[in-house]
């Protein structure tokens, strides 16, 4: 299926923009604090003064970049909540907590980000330092909380997968037993529900996500129960007496008893693709920083040669190869793991048109069997099938990632085996080219959840506001965002890269 | 406790704004004139509120995130509501927040790297951003006034003319832009009056210019905030009731004329101070007053998010009755999503807030801090 034939193209085209600028910006809060305060402590620990030069740089970088990043998570927090209000609606009823504890990590993060830059001669060197850790807690609890958000739309806690004949995927839901009682259960198990069990106040249920995706959609949309497909669920009685009552009630009152007995501040967390996320997504913004500190010490050296900028290249470049080999061979393989069997709608895109021994590599890794069998792209219903495109998307991410693991593997080897000095100009391109893999990577994610907003739950339609910008308001908001970047872009040259370059 | 975190965050967000908006008008033509005049102490002052602003206006921008997330979390059908009507102001806000955040980054770290020129051009780009963003905002305040623009045909939508033409918009935007101003000068007088105290001779003049300059503003304030009194009279009087209540002797839901009274006697003090040090040159009268007009900024903030309550809108009566049952739990503060309302919320939140809100003053009191040699 083509990606642009989804609802609501260019206002997920915006948000991509805008949340793609937030992200390509915030990774080096995640990378760069951290680069900086043990650049710190080797100082603290050797009293070279080259380190601290290095971690006042690199602090310099973060912050530089922090105000402007931060004005990005404001628009993106805004873009979501006026392009897609009702995903809003329900992220703000259902799964609140990581969104509200973000609040104290974005707090924590401005408090500590700002003060480990301006209190640098205020206060003693260790303290100094654990201002430093405490900006990188703040960064990476801010990162935590989104991408368990994240992570529930990709895979919601209690999502079941299986056979699409079955009525698969499904939704474990616990609905409570004022609302069964007015449920036709025979309808409704005809229709591939399963009752899993019962609590005191409940009963436990697996309903098919395209029953859940219709509700959602009544009840976003307005909808009394007499014009929904609740209606023919109910029992005779409570059609008569439950018809004028808007869906969302009864769907508000299902989904806040099943996340509670989740638990409230824990069920996004329980998301299963929850872990690989969150360290796949942290590991990609120290990548990210590394490969930029290493392109700018290397041109530093290039044009001036002078210690500091020598001994930052070594220093990044060590960064650059552990970071991508461990988000290659560890994080990231983890994360193929968790697609491959919570999102296997988005794994089969990704293999779709791919030749045999690419597949059975895939396969291999995924499930440790390179014959082991999975759901192909033309088995999967129409209704439920994400963009083709993500095969192309995968494999240029892999094609990069690769290239640029070998690329630092081989300067680590020139530079620390063979004690090369090796500074050249073109390495400008390598934070480029780590940025272009990392955008690749969200965009595997977020389209490959396609046709769903929140997987199983929520369509793109339906999360999409009433009153969408025209075409021409969102193609000039995007490039207002677009020039604010190259905008930024110039003054991190100017200020940054040609004076402490 | 939820409309306790909701007036914290909203006042300091607001407190913090004020004092943002006043400074980024006060910089850049401070730093001009000293560089004109080819006056040190002007350009090292600018540079130093600065670097104040800086950090400042990076808490505001978190409080104000804080805020708009504890709404969702509380009231996340009426955020569903906004999403789906607020696009212009909100969207305005927003391109202007960013817009906002690269200028004060470009001016900041800038300094002495830019032509005095292009670092003044940057400095005004700075200083129209940051007067500007308030003015979606406080279209969606008028609009939760009196919900003015609201149509229905063909679907649910904001006429955004209808709601630009809002009285009790036209009356609190200009009000709330000239308060910044009022609070900021007020503060800096503050200041400049205490470094004079202590024996900075070179603060004289500035703490006149910021007490004149403070007087006007405040004068200027006052009757707006007249205006905008007058037009909650004329168009959403529910809030007017509640907001003057006994104080008018009318009949009130939720009588707030007790915060009114406060506020009205800070500015009553800040007038008096202002007084006393213009025609006595009492420098010591005037410390206080800053610190005044910023609780007076607090206070009146409240006044005027909580005296609709427990609406969210204050004027239904132009909702069409239909549409204001079906809205009925929507906008009503005291039906908050019931997951948030369990006593472990409050409890971690205070944990997590009042720490962080004492590391705030400490990264505050690091940043004004000299550093040592």
């Amino acid at each position: 299926m083509d990606w642009a034939s989804y609802p609501a193209f260019g206002d997920r085209v915006l948000s991509m923009i805008g949340i793609e600028i937030h992200w390509l910006i915030l990774q080096y809060v995640l990378g760069l604090p951290l680069m900086a305060v043990i650049a710190e402590i080797i100082w603290l620990k050797t009293k070279n003064e080259k380190w601290l030069k290095i971690s006042r740089t690199l602090a310099k970088g973060f912050v530089m970049v922090f105000a402007v990043g931060a004005a990005m998570g404001t628009a993106s927090e805004f873009g979501l909540v006026l392009l897609w209000p009702n995903l809003t609606e329900a992220a703000g009823k259902y799964i609140f907590f990581p969104l509200y504890a973000e609040v104290f990590a974005f707090l924590m993060e401005v408090i500590f980000v700002y003060m480990f830059y301006y209190a640098w001669k205020k206060l003693p060197a260790k303290a100094h330092i654990i201002v430093g850790i405490l900006a990188i807690t703040g960064a990476w609890f801010s990162a935590t909380m989104i991408m368990s958000v994240n992570s529930y739309m990709q895979a919601p806690t209690g999502i079941l997968i299986g056979d699409y004949g079955h009525g698969y995927p499904k939704l474990t839901l616990f609905v409570p037993n004022d609302i069964v009682s007015a449920l036709n259960v025979n309808a409704l198990q005809n229709a591939g529900m399963d009752v899993l069990g019962k609590t005191k106040d409940s009963v436990i249920v697996a309903l098919p996500c395209s029953i859940v995706r219709q509700i959602v959609s009544d009840a976003f949309s307005g909808k009394i129960i007499r014009d929904s497909v609740l209606y023919g669920f109910l029992t005779a009685q409570a059609k008569e007496k439950l018809a004028n009552v808007p869906v969302k009630v009864v769907l508000d009152a299902i989904m806040w008893n099943t996340v509670k007995n989740f638990g409230v501040y824990t069920i996004t967390f329980q998301s299963p693709v929850f872990e690989a996320s969150v360290l796949h997504a942290v590991m990609a913004g120290i990548t990210v920083s590394a490969f930029t500190a290493l392109a700018f010490y290397a041109y530093s050296a290039y044009r001036r040669n002078k210690d500091v900028a020598r001994l930052g290249f070594k220093y990044s470049l060590a960064f650059a190869a552990i970071a991508i080999i461990l988000q290659g061979l560890v994080t990231g393989h983890e994360m193929g793991v968790a697609v491959a069997e919570w999102n296997r709608e988005k794994f089969a895109a990704i293999l779709e048109g791919s030749p045999k021994f690419i597949k059975s590599i895939e396969l291999f890794l995924a499930y440790g069997n390179p014959n082991a069998k999975y759901v192909e792209y033309s088995e999967i219903p129409d209704a439920l099938r994400p963009p083709t495109i993500l095969h192309t998307l995968y494999y240029l991410k892999i094609g990069l990632a690769v290239a640029l693991a070998v690329t630092a593997l081989v300067l680590a080897y020139m530079v620390f085996i063979r004690k090369k000095e090796i500074y050249s100009p073109y390495m400008l391109a390598l934070p480029v080219v780590a940025q272009v893999i990392s955008f690749l990577g969200w965009a595997v994610r977020e389209i490959g959840r396609k046709p769903w907003t929140i997987y199983g739950i929520m369509d793109v339609k339906t999360a999409h506001t009433m009153n969408p910008p025209d075409t021409v308001t969102a193609g000039l908001i995007a490039l207002y965002f677009i020039a604010l970047l190259v905008a930024l872009g110039y003054g991190i040259y100017r200020f940054l890269w040609r004076c402490e370059g | 406790m939820i409309l306790e975190f909701l007036a914290v965050t909203l006042g300091l967000h607001v407190m913090l704004v004020n004092l943002g908006i006043g400074l980024s008008a006060v910089i850049p033509f401070m730093k001009r004139r000293g560089e004109r005049e080819g006056n040190e102490y002007l350009v090292k002052t600018s540079r130093n509120l600065m670097r104040f602003y800086a950090s400042a206006y990076a808490l505001a921008g978190v409080f104000g995130t804080a805020f708009t997330v504890f709404l969702l979390s509380y009231y996340p059908a009426f955020i569903g509501l906004a999403g789906n009507l607020m696009f212009v102001p909100f969207g305005l806000s927003i391109l202007l927040i960013a817009l906002h955040f690269l200028s004060l980054t470009l001016y900041w770290y800038g300094w002495d790297k830019f032509k005095q020129e292009t670092h003044f051009a940057i400095g005004l780009v700075m200083m129209s951003s940051a007067i500007l963003i308030p003015l979606g905002f406080r279209a969606v305040f008028g609009f939760l006034n009196v919900p003015m623009g609201l149509e229905f045909q063909p679907k649910p939508h904001l006429n955004i003319l209808k709601a630009l033409t809002n009285p009790t918009f036209l009356a609190l935007y200009p009000k709330s832009i000239l308060a910044s101003l009022s609070v900021t000068f007020l503060v800096l007088a503050s200041v400049f009056a205490y470094k004079y105290t202590k024996g900075d001779e070179r603060s004289y003049r500035l703490t006149e210019r910021f007490a004149k300059l403070g007087l006007l503003a405040l004068t200027l304030t006052a009757v707006l905030g007249i205006a905008y009194a007058e037009t909650l009279n004329l168009y959403a009087n529910y809030k007017f009731s509640n907001a003057f209540g006994s104080l008018l002797g009318i009949k009130a839901e939720y009588d707030l004329s007790l915060i009114l009274a406060i506020k009205m006697m800070l500015i009553a003090i800040q007038f008096a101070a202002l007084g006393i040090f213009l025609l006595r040159k009492n420098f010591r009268a005037l410390i206080p007053a800053g610190f005044l007009a910023l609780a007076g900024v607090f206070l009146g903030e409240m006044l005027n998010a909580f005296s609709q309550y427990p609406y969210l809108i204050a004027e239904v009566s132009v909702i069409p009755e239909n549409v204001r049952v079906a809205l009925a739990d929507v906008i009503n503060l005291a039906k908050p999503n019931p997951l948030t309302t369990m006593e472990s919320l409050y409890l971690l939140t205070m944990a997590f807030l009042i720490p962080l809100l004492i590391s705030s003053v400490l990264l505050v009191y690091l940043v004004v801090k000299p550093e040592s040699t």
